[in-house]
C-alpha cells in the first residue's frame, strides 16, 4: 500500500476513534483543516425532511456503518429541546398522513412528539364560494367502525413539534451522527482529490467531502445548483397566509373554501386553536397583513360565508384606507344579514359551515410565496434530491410534506439495497432506483394539485357549474368518497 | 451481489458481522466485483492473469475509501494462488471457469483455497438452447456488445456437471441460484432453479452456485 493509502487508511481510523457513542456534535473547532472530513452521507438541510432522512438512517441497521453528516444553518440541538407554548399555537403546520403517522411511531420519532398537541382529523368539508358545490369527506361516517379504530386519515401538527420529535430521536439514539449546526454552505467543489467525491465547504470553515450529498434544502436547494439539475415551473403569483386562530368551539374538522382568487383553509387543533391557510394575490395579502387582529379575524369568518362579491367590497373599502371600525361594522353587519337568511344558520345548526373565529393569535401572521416547481431528476452522479428540494407544490392539498417522507423511506431502502450488495452509494446505476420510484410518483401528485387549483381558479362560465356538479356529485356518491379517503390514509 | 453477502451471512454469521472474513475474486477482470465484496466488509484479494486488468483494478480502488483499506490485487493464476498455499474463507469465481481450458482442475484448486468450511462460489453459464440465444447469439452477433467468440458454446457447463465436479474436489453443494442478467440496466436478478414441477427452468441461460468445502 503507498503512503497516500496508508495516510488516508490511518486518518479514517482515527476519525472513527474520536467518535463514540451517542451524539457527536461538533464541539471542537476544525483549526487549519487541509483534508476535508470523509463522509459516506452528508445531508445538507434540516428541516423535517432532513431529519426525517437522518432519523431514517439512524434506524436502519443495515446503513449502521455509514458516517453521516447533517448540515443546517439553524441551531439545531436548540430546536431539539423546544417547549410549546402553553396559550396558543404556532401557525406554522404540517399535515401527516395515516401512513406516515404509523411511519413514525414504528421508528421510534412519535414518541418524542407532543402527541397532546397533534389533532387528529377525519373530516374535511370542501366548498366552493363560486358554484354551489359542496363536499363533506368523514371518514368516520363513510367507512363507518371498520377501518379505524383509534387512527385517523390524518393528523395535524406543528411543524416544530415534528422536527424537534426528529431531533431528540435523533439525539437519543446509539448510532452517532455528526450535525453541523449554525452552518451554511458556502462552496461546493465537485471531483477534488483522490476520491473524486464532491466537497462542501461551511460556513465555520469545516470541508466535507460526500460519496453522496443529499439535497434537503427545500424550494431554493443549493444542492440543486450545483448538480446542474434544471427545473421548470410556475409562479402562482400568489402567497400562502398563515395564522393562528382561536375557534368559539371545539372543532376537529377541516374546512376549506374555493374563493376566486385562491382556497382559504381552516385546519383544526385541539383546545378550540386552528391553524389559517389562505391563498391571496399580493395586493389582498398587503391588506390582509396589515389589518388589526379582530378586524382579520372577522374577515376570516366572512370568507367562509358571505359571497366574494362582499368580500371584494371589503378589500375595496380597505384599500381606500377607510378606517378599521367602519370595515367591522360594515362586515357584521352584512353577517347578520347572513346569519338570518334562512338555510344558513349558525355552525351549531349546520354542520357545514366553518366554526366562528373569536380571536386570531397576536403576531401569528405569517406569509410566503407559492409556487409550483418540478425538476429534471431527483438525482445526479453523487447527488440525490428530497422533499421540496425535488418538488414543490401548491399547499391546498397539504401534501409537500408527506411526498417528501415518503422519498425518504424510498432513498433508505434503495440504500439498504445497494449497502447489502457492496455498492458504491453514490453512483447513477444505484441512485436511479431511486429516482425510477420517486420521479412519476411526485410528477402525478403535483399535477393533481395543480389540476385542482386550476379547476378552482377559474371565475366564471361553464368550469364553474361542472366543478360543482362534481363536487355535489362526488358528495352523494359513497363509495366514490370512501375510495378516496381509503387512497388518503395509504 | 446480494446472494453471496446473503448466504455468507448464513453460513459464517458471527465472522460477518465481526467482519473477519477473507475472500478471493478468481479472474477478478477490473474489479468490480472485487469492490463491491470490499465494502462488503470483508478481507479481499482480487486475482487476475492479466496484468493489465490488475493495474486498471488497483488505480480504481484508490478513489473508494471504504474499498481502499480493504482490498489487494496481484497478478497470478489460482493454481499459482494453491503453490502459495492461501487460504481464504471465501472464494468467488464469477464468469471464469467457461474460458477455462479444463475445468476439473480449476474447480479442484479453487477449493484448495478454502480453509476448512468455507465457502465456494461459482457462476457461469448452462449449456442450452437458452444459453445459446441469450449469451452467445444475442451479445455477440446480434447487438455486438461482446466480441465475437468470446464464449465457446461447447465449454459451457450444466449445473450437475459443474456440481460433479464440486463434489469431486471434497466439498457440498449448498444450492444452485438462476442469474437472469438485463442489460440495459445493468443488474442480475436471482430465480430459483425450479418452478414448481417445472425443473432447471429458472438456470437455463446463466446460473451462480455455492458449495461448501469439507473438513
Amino acid at each position: 500500500m503507498n503512503s497516500v493509502g496508508k495516510q488516508a487508511l490511518s486518518r479514517l481510523r482515527s476519525v472513527s476513534k474520536r467518535r463514540a457513542g451517542g451524539l457527536a456534535a461538533r464541539s471542537f473547532a476544525s483549526a487549519c483543516q487541509e483534508q476535508p472530513e470523509i463522509y459516506d452521507v452528508v445531508v445538507v438541510g434540516g428541516g423535517a425532511t432532513g431529519c426525517a432522512l437522518a432519523s431514517a438512517l439512524c434506524a436502519s441497521k443495515t446503513l449502521s456503518k455509514l458516517r453521516v453528516a447533517v448540515v443546517d444553518p439553524a441551531k439545531l440541538s436548540q430546536i431539539s429541546q423546544w417547549q410549546p407554548p402553553a396559550d396558543t399555537y404556532l401557525p406554522r403546520t404540517l399535515q401527516i398522513t395515516l401512513s406516515n403517522k404509523r411511519y413514525f411511531e414504528r421508528r421510534g420519532v412519535w414518541e418524542h412528539c407532543y402527541t397532546d398537541r397533534v389533532q387528529p382529523c377525519d373530516r374535511a368539508v370542501v366548498s366552493d364560494a363560486l358554484g354551489c358545490g359542496e363536499l363533506d369527506l368523514d371518514a368516520a361516517g363513510a367507512l363507518g367502525g371498520m377501518a379505524l379504530r383509534d387512527d385517523s386519515v390524518a393528523y395535524m401538527i406543528e411543524t416544530k413539534n415534528l422536527v424537534s420529535g426528529l431531533l431528540r430521536s435523533i439525539y437519543s439514539s446509539q448510532r452517532p451522527i455528526d450535525m453541523f449546526e449554525r452552518a451554511k454552505v458556502v462552496k461546493i467543489e465537485a471531483g477534488r482529490g483522490q476520491t473524486k467525491w464532491p466537497t462542501v465547504t461551511l460556513s465555520d470553515k469545516s470541508q466535507l467531502q460526500a460519496r453522496l450529498l443529499v439535497g434537503a434544502d427545500g424550494g431554493n436547494s443549493q444542492i440543486r445548483k450545483f448538480a446542474g439539475i434544471g427545473t421548470y415551473g410556475t409562479e402562482y403569483g400568489q402567497y400562502g397566509l398563515v395564522a393562528t386562530l382561536c375557534l368559539e368551539q371545539l372543532n376537529t374538522t377541516a374546512f376549506q373554501r374555493f374563493l376566486p382568487t385562491g382556497p382559504i383553509a381552516m385546519l383544526p387543533f385541539p383546545n378550540g386553536y386552528a391553524n389559517l391557510i389562505w391563498s391571496l394575490c399580493p395586493d389582498e395579502l398587503q391588506m390582509l397583513k396589515s389589518v388589526s387582529d379582530e378586524l382579520f379575524a372577522l374577515l376570516v369568518n366572512a370568507a367562509f360565508r358571505l359571497s366574494p362579491e362582499e368580500m371584494q367590497c371589503f378589500f375595496r373599502m380597505i384599500q381606500t384606507g377607510a378606517a378599521d371600525s367602519d370595515v367591522m361594522a360594515e362586515a357584521a353587519w352584512r353577517m347578520d344579514v347572513f346569519a338570518g337568511k334562512p338555510g344558513s344558520g349558525d355552525a351549531l345548526a349546520s354542520p357545514l359551515l366553518a366554526p366562528a373565529v373569536a380571536a386570531i393569535a397576536p403576531k401569528s401572521r405569517l406569509s410566503f410565496p407559492l409556487r409550483l416547481r418540478m425538476v429534471d431528476s431527483l438525482i445526479a452522479e453523487r447527488v440525490a434530491l428530497v422533499g421540496d428540494s425535488g418538488h414543490v407544490m401548491h399547499p391546498l392539498a397539504g401534501q409537500g410534506l408527506n411526498m417528501g417522507l415518503e422519498d425518504v423511506q424510498s432513498l433508505v431502502s434503495v440504500l439498504e439495497q445497494a449497502v447489502q450488495a457492496g455498492q458504491d452509494l453514490g453512483t447513477k446505476q444505484v441512485l436511479s432506483s431511486y429516482n425510477k420510484q420517486r420521479y412519476l410518483r411526485n410528477l402525478a401528485m403535483q399535477g393533481v394539485v395543480d389540476k385542482l387549483w386550476h379547476v378552482f381558479g377559474a371565475h366564471a362560465g361553464p368550469l364553474v357549474g361542472m366543478r360543482s356538479l362534481a363536487m355535489n356529485g362526488l358528495d352523494g356518491f359513497a363509495e366514490a368518497k370512501k375510495m378516496l379517503l381509503k387512497g388518503m390514509m395509504a | 451481489m446480494q446472494y453471496i453477502s446473503r448466504r455468507l451471512q448464513e453460513l459464517y454469521s458471527r465472522e460477518w458481522a465481526d467482519r473477519q472474513l477473507s475472500v478471493v475474486d478468481i479472474g477478478c477482470g477490473g474489479g468490480l466485483a472485487t469492490e463491491s465484496l470490499a465494502r462488503m466488509g470483508m478481507r479481499t484479494l482480487g486475482i487476475d492473469a492479466g496484468l493489465e486488468n490488475i493495474q486498471v483494478a488497483k488505480l480504481h480502488s484508490e478513489q473508494d475509501p471504504s474499498v481502499y483499506g480493504n482490498i489487494e490485487y496481484r497478478q497470478m493464476t489460482a493454481e499459482q494462488a494453491v503453490q502459495a498455499k492461501m487460504k481464504f474463507n471465501c472464494v468467488v469465481s464469477l464468469e471464469v471457469i467457461e474460458h477455462v481450458r479444463d475445468p476439473v482442475p480449476f474447480v479442484k484448486s479453487l477449493v484448495d483455497l478454502l480453509e476448512d468450511n468455507g465457502v465456494l462460489f461459482i457462476s457461469t453459464m448452462n449449456r442450452t438452447v437458452v444459453s445459446l440465444v441469450v449469451d452467445i447469439l444475442v451479445p455477440e452477433y446480434l447487438l455486438g456488445s461482446v466480441p465475437k467468440g468470446t464464449h465457446q458454446f461447447n465449454k459451457f457447463l450444466e449445473p450437475e456437471e459443474l456440481a460433479n465436479m464440486v463434489r469431486a474436489a471434497n466439498a457440498e453443494m449448498v444450492d444452485v441460484q438462476g442469474l437472469v442478467l438485463e442489460p440495459i440496466s445493468n443488474s442480475c436478478h436471482l430465480v430459483p432453479r425450479d418452478f414448481g414441477l417445472l425443473r432447471n427452468v429458472g438456470v437455463q441461460a446463466n446460473y451462480i452456485i455455492c458449495a461448501r468445502k469439507k473438513k
